[in-house]
């Protein structure tokens, strides 16, 4: 009969103390790793595209004037869908102006200014948080129609992988070499700047669509 | 027993009470449908070209992909061509394809399914440029034939068409024969389109072996095609002296005459033998000793030429066969010239003893004995020699006879007692005069000067003229100089000209060497 009583006393702390273990449970967070990682600042600019652009005008005077000769603020201030913005700093501005043998933008035909800021806006948000940008190039969306507006994108991660450009893990190349065609490599000098409206990335030069070496640009 | 069997029912009912979670569930009922957008409205591939751009577009998922298929129409059936059910980014997925294109396609079907497993479908056109044949290159003839055997040398016009399945961009002929490629010019001028036809006469000649058509269309589709030609021909007609006639110059007075005779042959048949008279660059027929003749293979011409005159420089005799072929034979005259052509002469190395090799060579040089003489002939019979052939340190000088080279061993023979020539006593020697001839400076040169020439004014003048250094020294091969002798010369004052046609220096002997010259001297 004590025998018995002692067994039952045992059964009975082994499911108190399991009870008790598994009450203390509690979801921890993720491994991190091992490595110290420090943090990145915030990506998020509190304003629209068209906002920022007009907050820098050290590094965007000349793509303001682009966008404003040829009427197309409201692309970069809609607030309805997110694109993807390739914004052109002065010095790629320059050259391109320079191009046609002007001394400004509105010097050039109107349409070649729409034709070329349209390929500068990508339908849908690429940057290289969340997947949202493979490290192999992909054909999107730009808003310029036809073949004149095939372009690919992909995003750096590996230091090893970039391209002519102070940023390594992160960086946003579009046309990379022979993944369209002829159409020359373009590689960002800031990337992934998160607006209100979508992703800005910023490249020192204009990028165009090229299918070979005889092929006339649409800008 | 039973208290163990007690122990593992309630650990394994811990066990998998701990795995127990709730699964998370998303509401998707607010998310938009899939939406898909083609980069490319149409796709237009064309089977002439390798690059085409590939079938692209992008599929939108706000509540993310579950599976995106593409299908291909072909011949009005849908069949699969690929499912894609994972995603590196299920919320925007980028479509790349590029099918083996072929004419059948006609459309490309891609049908999204979202996580709300709602279903998009978008079909994009494919307008299929089908694959177009190279250009075609059509001959009017299958060969170009020409038989000289026949008589006549009739050459059809040539004639060919081109034609493009796009339009041409170029067309380029070339004749094949055997002094190489040669390029046809086009006739018409071509112009780009669908196509070209080509008609022009062409010469063909005997060699040519074919008729080459490239043609490029806007692909860059090359055709090239062939003409053959065979051109039978049959030998030139053959004229051969005969006789006493030889190919020799004519050396002969003005005012005599001369009998050429030749044999001329022909396979078709001689039809006239020509006589010309050359008077420099003036050709003058003789007719009065020119032959025709009707179909004769075989013919011993006989010319009696009429009486030389001084300004005559060669005759030309010139063989026709019945397709209008031609031989020619030029044979110089010389007339009122007396002639020596490539004389050797030693230097003044060889002023007493001659090389073994070349017996009787020596420096010293007779107009009138058209010959060289050593140093003791020279001293013995000094209006003999007119002038003497010297190496100055290797570089040519002409010297007239009476020019002293001071203290040249050479130059005297004193156990033989002959002493050095500037010591020379007695008989003067031979004071010739020297002038080089600029090119161009006349209108006359070596190969056609006559006795007319030498004996004109400008000439007699020129040759009276002053020496200068530039006279005597630094000749090379080729270079000319006009010479006259000295009264006291036993040729009398003769006008003559001078062609260096070669000269050897010994290397290890820069006195040492040999000349080859010819002279022509008026008569």
């Amino acid at each position: 009969m004590e025998m018995n009583f002692l067994k039952y006393r045992r059964v009975l702390l082994f499911t108190i103390t399991l009870f008790t273990v598994f009450c203390s449970c509690k979801k921890l967070p993720l491994q991190k790793d091992y490595d110290f990682k420090g943090e990145t600042v915030d990506p998020h600019v509190k304003m629209t595209a068209w906002a920022f652009m007009q907050s820098r005008p050290d590094a965007f005077s000349l793509m303001t004037e682009a966008v404003n000769y040829a009427g197309m603020s409201s692309f970069y201030e809609q607030m309805d869908v997110k694109y993807t913005y390739l914004f052109i700093n002065n010095t790629g501005m320059a050259a391109f102006i320079a191009k046609y043998g002007v001394l400004t933008v509105q010097n050039i035909d109107v349409e070649k200014v729409k034709k070329m800021l349209r390929y500068h806006i990508i339908e849908g948000e690429y940057h290289a948080y969340d997947k949202k940008l493979p490290v192999e190039p992909i054909y999107v969306k730009t808003l310029l129609a036809g073949e004149d507006g095939l372009l690919t994108i992909k995003v750096n991660k590996s230091s090893a992988g970039s391209i002519g450009s102070p940023i390594a893990n992160g960086n946003i190349v579009l046309n990379l070499l022979n993944s369209n065609y002829s159409s020359v490599t373009s590689s960002s000098v800031t990337s992934n700047l998160m607006p209100l409206n979508g992703v800005i990335h910023v490249f020192p030069n204009v990028a165009y669509y090229r299918r070979d070496a005889n092929y006339a640009s649409a800008f | 027993m039973k208290l163990k069997q007690l122990l593992i029912l309630i650990s394994a009912f811990f066990i998998l009470l701990s795995g127990c979670k709730k699964k998370e569930e998303t509401d998707l009922s607010n998310t938009k449908a899939p939406e898909i957008k083609a980069i490319l409205d149409v796709i237009e591939p064309d089977l002439n070209k390798a690059d085409n751009v590939p079938l692209v577009c992008v599929v939108f998922a706000e509540a993310g992909l579950k599976s995106v298929q593409m299908k291909i129409v072909k011949n009005g059936k849908e069949t699969d061509y690929k499912t894609v059910n994972e995603f590196y980014d299920n919320k925007q997925y980028s479509v790349k394809e590029l099918p083996i294109w072929d004419e059948t396609f006609q459309s490309f079907k891609i049908i999204a399914t979202d996580l709300a497993n709602r279903i998009v479908e978008k079909t994009i056109p494919i307008t299929v440029t089908k694959y177009l044949a190279a250009p075609v290159i059509t001959f009017s003839q299958p060969e170009i034939m020409i038989d000289e055997n026949t008589g006549t040398i009739n050459i059809p016009r040539t004639m060919f068409t081109v034609t493009g399945a796009s339009k041409l961009t170029k067309v380029e002929v070339s004749l094949f024969g055997a002094a190489g490629i040669t390029p046809v010019p086009l006739n018409p001028l071509f112009v780009s389109d669908l196509t070209y036809a080509f008609d022009q006469e062409i010469i063909y000649k005997a060699g040519d072996n074919a008729l080459q058509v490239s043609a490029t269309d806007a692909y860059g589709k090359v055709k090239i095609e062939t003409l053959p030609i065979k051109y039978i021909s049959i030998p030139a007609p053959m004229l051969t002296p005969s006789g006493t006639t030889t190919l020799d110059p004519i050396i002969a007075a003005s005012g005599t005459s001369r009998t050429l005779t030749f044999t001329a042959t022909s396979a078709i048949g001689i039809n006239a033998i020509r006589v010309y008279r050359l008077d420099k660059n003036t050709l003058i027929e003789l007719t009065s000793v020119s032959k025709l003749y009707s179909t004769e293979k075989n013919i011993a011409f006989s010319a009696a030429l009429p009486p030389f005159n001084a300004n005559t420089t060669a005759y030309r005799v010139i063989a026709f066969d019945q397709l209008g072929r031609s031989t020619t034979i030029d044979i110089q005259a010389l007339i009122d010239l007396d002639y020596n052509s490539m004389a050797r002469i030693g230097s003044q190395f060889y002023s007493k003893v001659a090389d073994p090799a070349f017996p009787g060579i020596y420096c010293f040089y007779s107009v009138k004995d058209k010959k060289t003489y050593n140093l003791s002939q020279f001293y013995t019979n000094r209006p003999n020699i007119d002038m003497y052939f010297y190496f100055f340190g290797g570089a040519v000088r002409l010297y007239q006879a009476s020019t002293n080279r001071p203290g040249e061993a050479w130059s005297g023979d004193l156990p033989n007692s002959i002493p050095l020539m500037e010591n020379w006593t007695g008989t003067a020697r031979n004071n010739t005069k020297i002038k080089k001839l600029t090119p161009g400076a006349y209108a006359f040169n070596f190969d056609n000067v006559t006795s007319t020439d030498l004996k004109s004014t400008a000439v007699q003048t020129y040759v009276n003229s002053a020496q200068v250094t530039a006279d005597f020294a630094n000749y090379v091969a080729g270079e000319v100089a006009f010479f006259q002798t000295a009264a006291t010369s036993t040729s009398g004052v003769k006008t003559g000209i001078i062609r260096i046609e070669s000269i050897t220096v010994d290397p290890a002997n820069n006195t040492k060497g040999f000349y080859v010259v010819s002279f022509k001297v008026a008569q």
